[in-house]
């Protein structure tokens, strides 16, 4: 008999914090999921901690990387075609999990089958699991919004990655078999793309309770790829993406070209003729562009 | 024959009855097909116009073709015991009137191959005898969930037809209702809630012939016989949970209002519209309150007025004649259809 859920937890020199997530996925008040640690050749002690799991009887996979792979979207595709469940929950090696989450999440993705992604809120804690003064979500409402995927991902997923952290979602693994590949081979931008072509597979479902943690550090590889440059270029890649995917008309495209073109020339950017000649049609745009943004927000062209 | 794992067997069925003009279009196309790991079962439902000796000219010519003669006794009948016999891991419908492109299968098989999709759909192409017409099932090829076929399904997006599609031998498991018509929109729901993904082409490759003395005929005896069907697609996506609760009720809504318009505006007197209008109103009635979500107002103004009177809603309807104004004749009148 399959197990339902597979855990799949990708680890990259987080040890400090590898028992604390894994115990936390082992407390779950739902309890019927398979666990697949990965560890993409780290190079501190996670790998004593891992083994240290290695008998547990959760634990179905357990596998070391001999080389660095270097994009964690890799050891995401890797732990996904081990996993036997329907279900599957991508949980990040620094996150933590209140015990309710996998199985609030389960219960809703349990109500109908067009239900692709189930996902709850974050909240953002810090290396000593204080949590910190800002972040997405912070309250709970208790509210359960069933949203048809094309739906949500033009009104939440195109202005950013809504789905943030991959701690706070489970996915459907037939709908993966689905989905275009291409997202592995991103290194900053890959869940976004990942979750935006997996939402718009069926129904998305979002939980309002903060039900998880998402740990940020210094030197984030968000952050990194800010300062170096890359994530304009990846952004460039999944904004046309999206858009074809979606099939969105010229104004839509305009709008989205206007909002785009107003940040990019608003922040420092290292490489901006590079973005510019890769990108001239999301991030190249005119003040009319602009112009079609500000009021296409007022009178709700993009639900943007 | 054996089972080659790189080479999948196809098995086609074709249910013949009185198409002697047609068949040998139709048998020729498959054996001139480029992807030749088929089989094929012909069901000779009791012709009477040599159809039968044609088959087994053909099941002489070439062996991977079977002929079974028996009585008359339906198309559906004829396909559920086609199933029965199949071998192959793939199963695909032809009508004995219609015929297919060489690269048919070959298409067809490749996109089912792949990971997680059990069920594939090409495009069509009209054929009328002065013209053909491709018909699109998609704008551009794509890979869905199952749930989202049965959702287009029932929204009408997506025909409710056998042929031109190919199955996973695995989802065939209830047989084809015995009904005068839309026996296939009937069952492939059930279908395709067994299987995971399909995969929907935009290649034209499957030839449908048009033919006058098909059954469609009369609109409103065609809309009559949708109601059933929509209840029935009603009960069986809540069962089985495959879309949420709201969009299942909206949609449902949606299909039986559009048949009650359609037969209150097009009715004459003496038709028994009021009864059938009664009978959807029931209907309606299990399926409210409304969902709070992806329901249109004009949906949701006309289930009101159904629900408040009967008479009011064939008033208001029959209205609605005088506004739609004299609707451009494109060439759609000037098609010849074959006999």
């Amino acid at each position: 008999m399959n197990p339902k859920v597979s855990v799949i937890i990708p680890n990259y020199n987080h040890a400090p914090y590898l028992v604390e997530r894994i115990e936390s996925v082992l407390s779950q008040d739902y309890q019927d999921f398979e666990i697949i640690l990965l560890d993409d050749c780290s190079t501190d002690s996670s790998s004593e901690i891992l083994k240290k799991y290695e008998h547990h009887p959760k634990v179905s996979h357990i596998i070391f990387n001999e080389h660095n792979n270097g994009s964690p979207f890799q050891q995401w595709k890797k732990g996904i075609a081990l996993a036997k469940g329907e279900y599957i929950w991508v949980a990040e090696s620094d996150d933590v999990a209140a015990n309710q989450l996998l199985g609030a999440l389960v219960m809703e993705m349990e109500k109908s089958r067009n239900i692709v992604v189930a996902f709850a809120h974050s909240r953002l804690i810090d290396k000593s699991n204080k949590q910190l003064p800002y972040g997405w979500h912070d309250e709970d409402t208790n509210d359960v919004y069933v949203t048809d995927g094309q739906r949500f991902v033009t009104e939440k997923m195109l202005t950013s990655n809504y789905i943030y952290n991959a701690s706070m979602a489970i996915f459907r693994k037939s709908a993966y078999k689905l989905i275009d590949t291409d997202y592995q081979h991103y290194s900053y931008c890959g869940d976004w793309i990942f979750w935006i072509e997996l939402c718009l597979k069926g129904d998305v479902v979002e939980v309002c309770r903060v039900l998880n943690s998402y740990r940020q550090h210094k030197g984030q590889t968000t952050l990194q790829s800010i300062k170096d440059g890359g994530k304009w270029i990846e952004m460039g890649h999944v904004l046309k993406r999206a858009a074809d995917l979606l099939e969105l008309t010229d104004i839509q495209r305009r709008c989205l070209r206007g909002r785009y073109t107003k940040r990019f020339a608003c922040q420092k950017v290292p490489n901006r003729t590079e973005v510019l000649t890769l990108h001239s049609d999301v991030f190249g745009g005119s003040v009319m562009d602009i112009c079609y943004y500000e009021f296409g927000k007022m009178f709700n062209f993009l639900r943007m | 024959m054996t089972n080659n794992p790189e080479k999948p067997l196809v098995s086609l069925i074709i249910s013949v009855y009185n198409t002697v003009l047609y068949l040998r279009q139709c048998l020729d196309s498959v054996i001139a097909q480029t992807y030749d790991h088929w089989e094929l079962i012909v069901i000779d439902d009791g012709s009477t116009d040599g159809s039968a000796a044609i088959c087994d000219e053909y099941a002489n010519k070439d062996e991977r073709i079977r002929v079974v003669h028996k009585a008359n006794s339906g198309k559906p009948d004829c396909c559920n015991l086609a199933i029965g016999m199949v071998k192959g891991d793939y199963v695909g419908f032809i009508d004995s009137d219609d015929w297919v492109e060489p690269a048919y299968l070959k298409v067809m098989v490749d996109a089912i191959s792949m990971d997680g999709i059990d069920f594939v759909s090409c495009s069509y192409i009209n054929e009328f005898q002065n013209k053909s017409i491709n018909d699109y099932v998609c704008a551009q090829t794509m890979h869905i969930t199952s749930s989202q076929a049965i959702k287009r399904l029932y929204l009408r997006k997506l025909y409710g037809y056998l042929p031109g599609r190919l199955f996973d031998r695995e989802l065939l498991q209830e047989p084809i209702p015995n009904l005068r018509r839309y026996e296939d929109m009937a069952v492939l729901h059930k279908w395709l809630s067994h299987g995971e993904g399909a995969t929907l082409c935009t290649q034209c490759l499957y030839h449908y012939r048009q033919r006058a003395s098909s059954i469609m005929n009369n609109e409103s005896d065609r809309m009559v016989g949708m109601i059933p069907l929509f209840e029935d697609y009603y009960n069986y996506i809540r069962e089985h949970r495959l879309l949420s609760i709201e969009e299942n009720k909206a949609i449902a809504l949606r299909n039986l209002i559009r048949i009650a318009k359609d037969i209150a505006r097009n009715s004459v007197t003496g038709d028994n519209v009021l009864e059938i209008l009664t009978h959807i109103r029931k209907v309606v009635k299990t399926i409210l309150p409304f969902p709070h979500s992806y329901i249109s107002h004009k949906t949701k103004h006309r289930v009101r007025i159904l629900l408040f009177s009967v008479h009011f809603f064939t008033f208001i309807m029959r209205i609605g004649r005088f506004f739609v104004l004299s609707r451009h004749h494109t060439d759609q009148t000037k098609l010849i259809k074959f006999a």
